[in-house]
């Protein structure tokens, strides 16, 4: 395990994606469409601080989770589709792979890069966190980081299936269409359904949308008090959700083993004149 | 040293590679000729580990590439026939980068990108963005981005594709200069005039199979046994034949009109009686010079063009 760790995190040169993604957003050299989603992410930002200073108690802490989960939805993909098919597209793909990293290394290096990025968001979003449980008179601060802790977890999955996904392509928009699609068909096309179709059965609403992050936060949830069904929420979800960002890890990295040995340009085999 | 022994790697029924095998010593710059699909990119493929062979191996100064890839890594510069360069970057943070994979420790990378983009003549474009960079520049880059940690070996995949007359001379005088460091150079290319400039060694390589490897002296020796002369005379050659066939040494005369080609096995003293009898002979002699085959030649004589 330690190892792992050591050859993965510690000491994984990929770790050098960390401050790619910092130039490839922040610095001079940022392209258009970079400079626009750190304009937006800032734009959301500051206009969640400005709204929490106007309208004091009446924005409620978990507005401002949900708010921040459904911008890491749309920024983690924007980020990270490119991650393995922008390399086979611009062929640097091979570069990376005769240098002395491990291809696993180099999925965790672009994941770490990634994430360094959103916790920094994460991080920054506190402010009209903390600003709009000022404002409230009671405030269950244990529910409150469960909900914090869902939707980082639930941003690390989504970043993990865009690096699965960005593994299995070839083009970087073709792997951000997939991931925003499924996005969208699971976040909201099947929420939309669900609640059309199966109504006030809660029970089979749980079943479909337990996974669903924004169900979670909509729960007005307290872990520890154990208090009705609710306490099947939060923590079950954290651990399923970083579950599967490790299993999703590991799958982008066992698609780059087999995407080695490929043969793209096979010649076919020459047809007797007479057939 | 460089052993590649016996290397084969199959697709399903196809044989790409069919156990090539050579040794390269250290300041050897090798020249890989073959047409397209002969199997030189997947020989280089097998060496840089971007490829396991199927059987066979290649042993770099003792480490296996079956075996020890990590430390084969280490070792090697790889030039793909791609430029595969981030665009939205500068120069000195595309070969920052690179060393940092490579494990060029924080505080020597400053020196060592100084060290390449001097060698490779790029100092004066440290800060310019990669995308601004002309096609023989990119390539260059490619090539710094290749030598960030001093590797032993370098392997390069057609680095003169599409490069100018000018930019494939600077990059000529360059891949010496890496052989006079002490570096084995591999590099594949079509050019063969070019490669027999500067490779001290070169294999050709057809069906995954290498048809001759040595020295670029050697191997054209060896398929020019006898020395063969052109002669042109201002008569008609048909008269020379029966005189220049009685000077010990010819061995075949074939003429052409007012050109004559003599094969000849002899020495100094009766090379000299061919001059010496077309000029007595009053054939009028206009020149007579030994014809020369070169490495393009060689090529043509011992390749069919055939791919698997």
């Amino acid at each position: 395990m330690m190892q792992h760790y050591r050859r993965l995190i510690k000491e994984n040169p990929m770790k050098i994606e960390i401050s790619r993604f910092q130039r490839r957003f922040f610095s001079a050299s940022a392209t258009l469409a970079n400079r626009a989603m750190v304009l937006l992410v800032v734009t959301s930002f500051v206009g969640l601080c400005l709204i929490v200073l106007t309208f004091g108690a009446a924005i409620n802490p978990t507005a401002i989770i949900f708010t921040q989960t459904m911008l890491f939805c749309a920024f983690g993909p924007m980020m990270l589709h490119g991650a393995v098919a922008g390399e086979r597209e611009r062929r640097s793909w091979e570069l990376l792979l005769v240098a002395p990293v491990t291809k696993g290394q180099i999925v965790v290096g672009k994941f770490l890069g990634a994430m360094a990025l959103l916790v920094a968001g994460a991080v920054a979003m506190l402010a009209p966190l903390v600003l709009s449980t000022f404002y409230q008179k009671q405030i269950d601060v244990s529910s409150l980081l469960i909900k914090e802790l869902v939707s980082i977890s639930f941003c690390m999955l989504v970043c993990s299936w865009t690096i699965f996904i960005s593994s299995r392509v070839n083009r970087p928009l073709m792997a951000l269409g997939v991931i925003l699609g499924t996005e969208f068909v699971l976040l909201a096309v099947v929420p939309a359904l669900v609640s059309t179709m199966v109504g006030s059965d809660r029970i089979s609403q749980i079943f479909i949308l337990y996974l669903n992050p924004f169900d979670v936060l909509s729960k007005g949830t307290n872990l520890f008090s154990g208090e009705s069904i609710d306490s099947f929420y939060g923590v079950t979800q954290l651990c399923i959700y970083l579950v599967f960002t490790v299993l999703f890890l590991i799958y982008a990295e066992k698609t780059l083993h087999f995407a080695d040995n490929d043969v793209k340009f096979l010649p076919k085999p020459k047809e007797d004149a007479g057939s | 040293m460089l052993e590649v022994k016996k290397l084969r790697k199959e697709y399903g029924g196809l044989t790409a590679v069919n156990g090539v095998s050579f040794e390269l010593q250290p300041g050897d710059i090798f020249g890989f000729i073959g047409s397209n699909g002969a199997g030189k990119t997947t020989t280089i493929r097998m060496i840089s580990t971007l490829l396991e062979p199927t059987s066979g191996t290649a042993i770099l100064n003792g480490h296996d590439v079956r075996k020890d890839p990590m430390a084969i890594r280490r070792s090697i510069g790889y030039m793909p026939d791609f430029f595969g360069l981030y665009d939205d970057v500068k120069v000195w943070e595309y070969l920052d980068f690179f060393a940092a994979l490579y494990e060029v420790p924080p505080r020597d990378r400053p020196g060592v990108i100084d060290n390449v983009l001097e060698l490779t003549d790029l100092t004066v474009k440290r800060d310019a963005f990669v995308q601004s960079l002309s096609r023989g520049m990119q390539q260059r880059l490619c090539l710094a981005r290749c030598l960030v940690h001093d590797p032993a070996l370098l392997l390069l995949d057609e680095p003169a594709s599409g490069l100018d007359p000018r930019a494939r001379s600077e990059l000529k005088e360059l891949i010496v200069e890496l052989g006079r460091m002490g570096k084995i150079v591999i590099v594949s290319s079509h050019i063969l005039p070019e490669l027999a400039d500067f490779c001290n060694t070169v294999g050709i390589i057809e069906r995954g199979e290498m048809l001759a490897f040595g020295g670029v002296n050697e191997i054209v020796r060896s398929m020019q046994p006898v020395r063969a002369f052109k002669a042109s005379l201002i008569r008609d050659g048909e008269g020379a034949i029966p005189t220049l066939t009685r000077i010990p040494g010819v061995l075949k005369v074939e003429s052409n009109e007012s050109d004559l080609r003599i094969e000849f096995e002899g020495s100094k003293e009766q090379q000299a009686e061919i001059a010496k009898a077309l000029v007595e002979g009053g054939f009028g002699l206009l020149g007579l010079r030994e014809e020369e085959t070169n490495l393009e030649d060689v090529f043509l004589k011992l390749t069919t063009g055939a791919v698997n």
